[in-house]
């Protein structure tokens, strides 16, 4: 078994030698990837290379039916820092249960009850609508309304670029999305610096070719010269492209410039996703390091994409399509960055037999009990309308195992650290206060203690439930305390992340992951 | 059937820290209020479970208990480079807080900074069609959205990010491959004898396809770069490979990205600077036609008459009469109003079941009605807020309560219903998922119609809370906290007092029942009378009044001067592609120049285009 992660920064993967050796052994005769990355994977360590550190984010829409979701009555609890409680002894598989996914090894190929963390009661302090705050699921910053975006950038970004955790892959990162390309708060979940929004590729074939358009399986010669010549063309045409910028460049003032050692900067993962990163590094090999090829995604399994444009009914396959490419990807190492903007199934017909309007018929329909109501002494809901919003819920853990159960089989769930969250908690109210938030996988290089779940302090005190964000008296804990964790688990020291009015919020590690 | 909670204690007023406020502040508000294009709520599809049609909702709209959220719609500007940089908070982060500013000059300089300027997405498209005679749009169909500012497409702060560098690399071989397949390629490069005379024909096409591409000649560094990437393409391989490799650099290069606004030498900081006849050109076209110059407007630089106003004028003139710029027009008057949301625009199928089977009606008319108006009519901005007569198909005029006209103008006299805002897209556009946003309908004609100064909550640290949705009250009354709690009336008084008048209609424009002479919410009369400038408020307009409802208030911005110089402005933000606060004294002297315009043309849209077209400073930039 792989040891738990030393604590050192994982440095720039070194190609030892030996590694070197046994990727020249294997290139030929493997007939899986997983297999292959296993035994990479474990030799490199072994050969004192720092463990690969992955990380995937995932945005579930409409919040949660906390009643289905959160700690039950039944499940045991302790006391730990911070206020918190947490169970090491609980059922996801009671009556109703939306985490049931994670427990179903009938379904899902094993049980991954013990690789999980549920966390209850983180908010999103985004000073925003619900529907404009995913992006500050990664950002822990709140939300710029007049021009809808936060003011920082990611995590993922922040690690994969300003950190350069994803320079030594052929992708750097990948920003992928179901039916919405747009780049509002509310459907991003990547910014770059000051807050600049990625966008996300929302085909499965274009993030494909993204990912694996310059690959060529090592024992296809055919591939291998046709990709020899691309990657030589590509550098061509990429050194043309840079030379014409830098004829551009010195007539122009410093802002100016800016925009240009911006697409420099692009170019520049343009360039490692042609040419190949260890061509770049003078590493071994060339490009992706899979055995075989991935699978290209069948594009007429959606023959349409966008939301409100005819793409409802292929958002489950676009979905799909979608986790099996990270997946792919991660087991590839072309990147280990990515996040996924999950959408709803909200079209007549759906397979979960839910209302059309899953946003109006479903989400607004909910009535919590206090427990899905931030605590608010409310009355004791309808629990009708929970099983309504948890049968979404459900599916959406679904697609979260389902890419447990992928990325385990490729072998990479122990080097993947996989965090799923929705914008909101209670949806019919907007409410971005306890919003649900699932850590998974990442065993090899976090001490998170999975197989558990955690409570974080109530927001208010029992005397005064309907405290809000800002009074005196208001104990949130804000998702950025997760982000700072996160940070120094991929080896990056801050004790900041996110931007908040007060320090407080954004300032230190959240109590009881470890 | 939504049921409401059970009500919190009515503490509508909450209180949170400002920074180094000794007091706190909150408001109750509409959330996404402060969004500067405030926008429709999505969410909802047609019928429940077995509706044959359906394109469902999501996100957007209002909750069961609360009111009023941000939904979809207009994305605000985001440019790339002027992102707002950290804004103070104490948490350092090990985010990234840095923004930029754009080109900081003077303030008060007249003159627009020199810079470069990224293609958007649909001038890519029109680009390429110029050089391949493509129909693909590639641009439009599958590159990220173009980032806006101010709501409009032209922005000089967007930039080219990864995913669009790997899109432009994808569209380039795809446009080279569809260009040699149809033989357009061969007869751009013609090579009598490509085995031993291949780099010169090459070089031939370079000069000639490079010029088309950089829109002005290349210089001999550029010629000879790109016979290095014609030998990379060709030794090994053919001429042909040769020349398809010149096709995909030249589409990727910054000469074809980017439209200079440079002149032609590097001078000092602070130097005036004259845009190149070419660049002249090519900013007169791009503005006018999202297009590259044509071989007339090419000409007619050539020969110096772009240099002189009236120059510039007989080309704008010409180019306005064609339907790549009419469609321009079309466009930029959407972009002004938002409406162009529309497209982006769901409702909650509860409350408004007739939505998306109107949707395409209401969008329609968000066009032909603007191009009736600006190509068969007044072309007034007036006539664009006053008309009492739209376009309209017959879904949409059983919206709206009258008798679609067979063909031409449909008449609104009978309802009263006038001008733009009072139509299906603005009305839809600007509300939620399941009801109507007086704030932001408020906001929206604040910002974009009268150019008032809106502050947002998020910059001024006000915890927005929203008011309760609550089935015994009007929308009116719920927000009446708003103006009773002077926290909130400093800035809420004037955007509510707008956005009440327009109660008259509901989150997608329909009319509201009329019931004992008044419309009704939830069986209880609305009050639609407004009055604007009282007492309170703090900004005054030449539109301030009485008004029995959106309608009367349509007629009066109609007649309004200040309206139609904050459309002259909107205008020089759209076509300048900046909004900021760097270039206001270049905004000002524009104004200015149009004040010279007859006050009959002033409020004239192509008018107002042709003026800034012809202003001196068109042509006049300030090396940084």
């Amino acid at each position: 078994m792989k040891s738990a992660a030393s604590g050192r920064p994982p440095a720039r993967p070194v190609r030892s030698p030996a590694r070197r050796a046994l990727l020249r052994g294997v290139g030929t005769g493997l007939a899986s990837v997983p297999f292959f990355k296993v035994l990479e994977n474990s030799y490199a360590e072994a050969a004192g290379d720092a463990p690969i550190a992955r990380f995937v984010t995932l945005y579930h829409p409409h919040g949660i039916a906390a009643e289905l979701w959160g700690m039950q009555s039944a499940d045991t609890a302790s006391a730990v820092s911070g206020g918190a409680t947490e169970s090491t002894n609980f059922s996801l598989t009671f009556s109703g249960s939306t985490l049931q996914p994670f427990d179903d090894s009938g379904t899902y190929g094993k049980s991954w009850k013990s690789k999980i963390l549920v966390i209850e009661g983180l908010d999103l302090m985004s000073n925003a609508n619900g529907h404009d705050s995913a992006g500050t699921i990664l950002t822990g910053s709140r939300i710029d309304a007049a021009g809808s975006k936060p003011l920082n950038s990611s995590l993922d970004q922040f690690l994969a670029v300003e950190k350069k955790l994803g320079a030594a892959t052929a992708v750097t990162s990948i920003a992928l999305g179901v039916g919405t390309d747009d780049t509002k708060s509310g459907s991003t979940l990547s910014y770059g610096m000051g807050g600049a929004a990625l966008p996300k590729i929302i085909d499965p074939v274009q993030a494909f070719n993204t990912l694996f358009g310059n690959f060529a399986a090592p024992n296809d010669s055919a591939a291998q010269a046709a990709l020899a010549r691309q990657q030589k063309q590509g550098k061509s045409i990429l050194d043309f492209i840079r030379g014409d910028i830098g004829r551009l460049r010195p007539r122009l003032a410093a802002a100016e410039k800016q925009k240009l050692d911006q697409h420099l900067d692009a170019l520049g993962d343009l360039e490692k996703q042609i040419v190949g990163v260890s061509s770049m590094t003078g590493g071994g090999g060339g490009g992706a390091t899979c055995a075989t090829m991935p699978t290209k995604p069948d594009a007429s399994k959606f023959p349409k994409l966008k939301a409100y444009n005819g793409g409802e009914p292929y958002f489950d396959a676009i979905t799909d399509a979608h986790l099996a490419l990270i997946a792919q990807a991660f087991a590839c190492d072309i990147t280990r960055f990515a996040t996924l903007f999950m959408a709803d199934l909200s079209y007549a017909g759906n397979p979960l037999n839910l209302p059309t309007d899953n946003h109006g018929s479903v989400a607004h329909v909910y009535s919590g009990s206090p427990m899905g109501s931030d605590g608010h002494p409310v009355g004791a809901g309808d629990p009708a309308t929970w099983a309504l919003l948890g049968k979404f819920n459900k599916y959406a853990y679904g697609k979260v195992a389902s890419l447990m159960k992928q990325l385990d089989a490729f072998g990479v769930l122990d080097s993947s650290l996989i965090y799923a969250s929705s914008d909101m908690g209670n949806p019919a109210l907007h409410s971005t206060r306890n919003v649900p938030t699932i850590l998974a996988g990442g065993s090899s290089f976090t001490k998170f203690r999975m197989g558990r779940r955690l409570r974080v302090q109530a927001d208010c005190p029992s005397s005064s439930p309907w405290c809000a964000p800002g009074d005196a008296n208001f104990t949130g804990v804000s998702n950025n305390h997760l982000l700072v964790a996160i940070a120094k688990a991929f080896g990056v020291d801050v004790t900041t992340f996110g931007t908040q009015p007060t320090s407080d919020l954004t300032t230190g590690v959240l109590a009881g992951l470890t | 059937m939504r049921r409401p909670p059970t009500s919190p204690p009515l503490a509508l007023v909450t209180f949170f820290t400002l920074l180094g406020a000794a007091t706190a502040a909150s408001c109750v508000s509409d959330p996404g209020a402060g969004a500067e294009d405030g926008s429709g709520g999505r969410g909802s599809g047609s019928g429940g479970n077995g509706a044959t049609s359906g394109s469902g909702g999501r996100g957007g709209g209002s909750g069961g208990s609360s009111t009023g959220s941000g939904g979809s719609g207009v994305s605000p500007g985001t440019g790339g480079s002027s992102g707002s940089g950290g804004s103070g908070g104490s948490g350092g982060s090990g985010g990234s807080t840095a923004g930029s500013g754009g080109a900081m000059g003077d303030p008060g300089d007249p003159l627009l900074p020199t810079r470069i300027r990224r293609l958007t997405t649909r001038e890519y498209d029109a680009s390429v069609k110029a050089l391949l005679g493509t129909t693909q749009t590639m641009g439009v169909g599958t590159f990220p959205p173009d980032s806006r500012q101010g709501g409009f497409t032209v922005n000089d702060a967007q930039r080219v990010d990864p995913v669009l560098a790997k899109q432009l690399n994808d569209a380039a071989t795809a446009l080279v491959t569809e260009a040699r397949g149809n033989g357009k390629l061969a007869s751009l490069a013609p090579c009598s004898n490509a085995t031993s005379g291949g780099e010169a024909c090459a070089k031939t096409f370079i000069q000639s396809f490079g010029a088309g591409a950089y829109r002005r000649p290349l210089t001999n560094d550029e010629v000879t770069a790109l016979v290095t990437v014609y030998h990379a393409g060709a030794d090994g391989g053919t001429y042909n490979d040769g020349i398809d490799m010149i096709v995909r650099a030249t589409l990727q290069s910054a000469g074809f990205l980017y439209v200079t606004e440079l002149g032609d030498s590097t001078p000092t900081a602070g130097q005036m600077v004259n845009l190149t006849a070419n660049e002249t050109a090519v900013a007169l076209s791009y503005l006018l036609t999202s297009a590259p110059p044509d071989s007339t407007m090419l000409s007619a630089a050539s020969a110096g008459e772009l240099a002189k106003p009236e120059g510039r004028e007989q080309a704008a003139r010409r180019l306005l009469g064609t339907a790549p710029a009419q469609d321009s027009l079309v466009r930029v008057i959407r972009e002004w109003l938002g409406i162009d949301g529309i497209a982006a625009t769901d409702k909650d199928s509860n409350v408004y079941p007739n939505f998306a089977a109107a949707k395409a009606s209401i969008a329609t008319e968000s066009q032909s009605f603007v191009r009736e108006v600006l190509l068969n009519s007044t072309g007034t901005v007036g006539e664009l807020l006053g008309a009492d007569w739209t376009i309209a198909d017959s879904a949409l005029a059983t919206l709206y309560g009258v008798k679609a006209a067979s063909s031409g103008h449909t008449s609104l006299a009978s309802t009263g219903r006038r001008g733009i805002l009072n139509q299906g897209a603005f009305l839809s556009v600007y509300a939620h998922a399941s009801e109507s946003a007086p704030v932001f309908r408020g906001v929206a004609i604040m910002r974009r119609i009268a150019c008032m100064n809106v502050v947002s909550p998020t910059t001024l640290n006000i915890s927005v809370t929203p008011p309760m949705t609550d089935p015994t009250k009007t929308t009116r009354d719920r927000f009446a906290a708003h103006v009773s709690d002077p926290m909130c009336a400093s800035c809420h008084d004037t955007i509510d007092s707008i956005g009440f008048a327009f109660e008259k209609y509901d989150g997608m424009g329909a009319a509201l029942l009329v019931q004992n002479g008044a419309p009704t919410e939830n069986g209880k009369p609305v009050v639609t009378t407004t009055t604007l400038g009282g007492k309170t408020t703090q900004q005054k307009t030449d539109f301030d009044g009485t008004y029995a409802d959106s309608d009367a208030l349509a007629m009066a911005l109609a007649g309004s001067a200040q309206v139609r110089a904050c459309f002259a402005r909107q205008l020089f933000r759209a076509s300048a592609g900046r909004s900021d606060g760097t270039i206001v004294g270049a905004e000002e002297s524009f104004l200015k120049f149009w004040q010279g315009l007859p006050a009959e043309k002033q409020g004239n849209v192509i008018e107002t285009l042709v003026s800034y077209v012809k202003n001196p400073t068109f042509t006049q930039r300030r090396a940084q």
